[in-house]
């Protein structure tokens, strides 16, 4: 594949929208769409595969776009399943090699990263939710086995329907994710840097 | 727009599984790369996937389609991850308070103490009003009150009412017993419960309190029994923390029975959820 230069990047904005600024969001709302899709389809790095996709569009659109007629996302499309299919294949070759097995990782490493996630996890309670809503989110797990009962009952006692209390629920775990991610060092697209000092 | 008209939640479900037919995926995929909120929309039904499946209540190919395609991408994973850490640390957070929070918090105990207060207030105020002035109307004018039952608590009159109390037929049905269902003791347990049925009561109410995380069923159900034969069913209770069985008194012969509590547990298969002897008293 050929390679992205400065200039086929800024000509490739161009496709995307009139400012260089508009064009630059754009292109990283896409970045971010794609490795949800590469994610959605199973894909083990669906971060390098939208890199791999978004790379070679910009690399083809000088080919491209003259005879092409409105946003380009479509085109993006049928790469990034041209790119899934060349995964898939690498995929097979590397299943039909001898493989040496997946070591496990040291167990003083493992407990180490046990620790961080708990005390991610006590920094981000305290940080994301208020009282109220950590008192919420412990009733809500109470009982597993009773779920959905339990959950009907508590929706009854909060005034609130059974799907209002779902989706409170889940900006309360989004909001914590979202903050035990950036303490773990996890990116959105699943890759992780360690541990990170947010704030006690 | 809201995203839901757009595609079901349960297609969102079967796209994130990997279970979609291929031109319905490709329609969602156009979607996500382009449409406002289709990327919002695909993250709440991953969360409720990943609770689904943290609850058990995926089927064998969900749970399956999960594991092997849902779970590939590691981002995924850490999300798992992340909703596991926080269930496991509420749950072990409801299992300390739950430890240490005394029983009496269970939400029927506050009406029934304020019942029994009020009743002790108005015995003290009747006791007062005899003891320091002439006999009460109420023994001259009702002579039939020294051969009816003494009237409950919570239905004495007050200073205006009537002094003649009559058991009225819109009257709510008196609860004669209240049972508690919990995790840590066994209704079995321990000695019968008492239900002492009133001269003119046509039913009682037997009321069964589940202490918190207790309701665990779709439906309910309940059984009395006597000797080993059923005298009374209720059928398709709707779960609920008060459980009020409606008991129809006429003739019940008094002594011994045995009410059974079932449930049918979201598998489908019914459990016995408690039982208690009951030791029923006529007048």
């Amino acid at each position: 594949m050929k390679e992205v230069t400065q200039e086929a990047f800024a000509r490739f904005l161009t496709w995307l929208g009139p400012s260089a600024e508009a064009a630059g969001i754009r292109y990283q709302d896409m970045h971010r769409r794609l490795v949800k899709i590469f994610a959605c389809w199973g894909c083990a790095c669906p971060e390098d595969l939208a890199d791999r996709t978004l790379d070679r569009v910009v690399t083809k659109a000088d080919e491209v776009r003259p005879g092409y007629e409105g946003d380009p996302f479509a085109y993006v499309l049928g790469v990034a399943r041209n790119v899934r299919r060349e995964e898939y294949r690498s995929q097979a070759r590397a299943r039909s090699r001898p493989n040496p097995g997946a070591l496990p990782g040291p167990p003083e490493e493992e407990r180490l990263a046990d620790e961080a996630k708990l005390e991610c996890l006590d920094r981000c309670l305290a940080q994301s939710l208020s009282l109220e809503e950590r008192q919420l989110l412990l009733e809500y797990y109470r009982e597993p086995r009773a779920a959905s009962a339990r959950r009907r009952a508590i929706a009854q006692d909060e005034g609130l329907s059974g799907t209002t209390l779902r989706k409170r629920t889940q900006r309360y775990r989004q909001r914590l994710e979202q903050c035990l991610r950036r303490c773990l060092g996890w990116t959105k697209e699943g890759h992780g840097t360690g541990v990170t000092d947010i704030p006690g | 727009m809201r995203y839901s008209n757009v595609f079901p939640a349960a297609s969102l479900r079967r796209y994130l599984l990997g279970l979609l037919a291929d031109e319905e995926t490709e329609r969602i995929d156009q979607h996500l790369l382009t449409e406002e909120g289709a990327l919002e929309a695909v993250e709440e039904a991953q969360d409720d996937l990943i609770e689904d499946y943290l609850d058990g209540a995926l089927d064998e190919s969900e749970h399956a389609a999960f594991e092997e395609h849902f779970l590939a991408a590691p981002a995924h994973r850490q999300s798992l991850d992340c909703a596991r850490m926080v269930r496991e640390h509420m749950l072990r957070e409801a299992a300390r308070v739950s430890r240490f929070r005394p029983r009496a918090t269970a939400a029927w105990i506050g009406p029934i103490a304020a019942v029994l207060l009020i009743g002790l207030g108005l015995w003290l105020w009747l006791w007062l009003v005899q003891s320091s002035g002439p006999p009460p109307q109420i023994a001259e004018q009702t002579p039939t009150t020294t051969t009816a039952p003494p009237p409950p608590v919570s239905s004495i009159p007050g200073p205006t009412s009537s002094p003649v109390s009559r058991p009225s037929p819109a009257a709510p049905v008196r609860v004669a017993a209240t049972l508690v269902v919990s995790q840590q003791m066994a209704g079995g347990e321990g000695d019968p419960t008492v239900v002492r049925l009133r001269r003119g009561e046509t039913a009682v109410q037997i009321e069964i309190a589940f202490l918190e995380g207790a309701v665990a069923y779709r439906r309910l159900s309940a059984r009395l029994l006597r000797d080993g034969r059923v005298v009374h069913e209720w059928k398709s209770l709707r779960p609920q923390t008060d459980l009020a069985l409606d008991l129809p008194t006429q003739g019940l012969a008094p002594g011994a029975y045995t009410l059974v509590l079932s449930g049918s547990e979201p598998g489908g298969d019914t459990v016995e959820v408690d039982r208690w002897t009951l030791q029923l008293q006529t007048p």
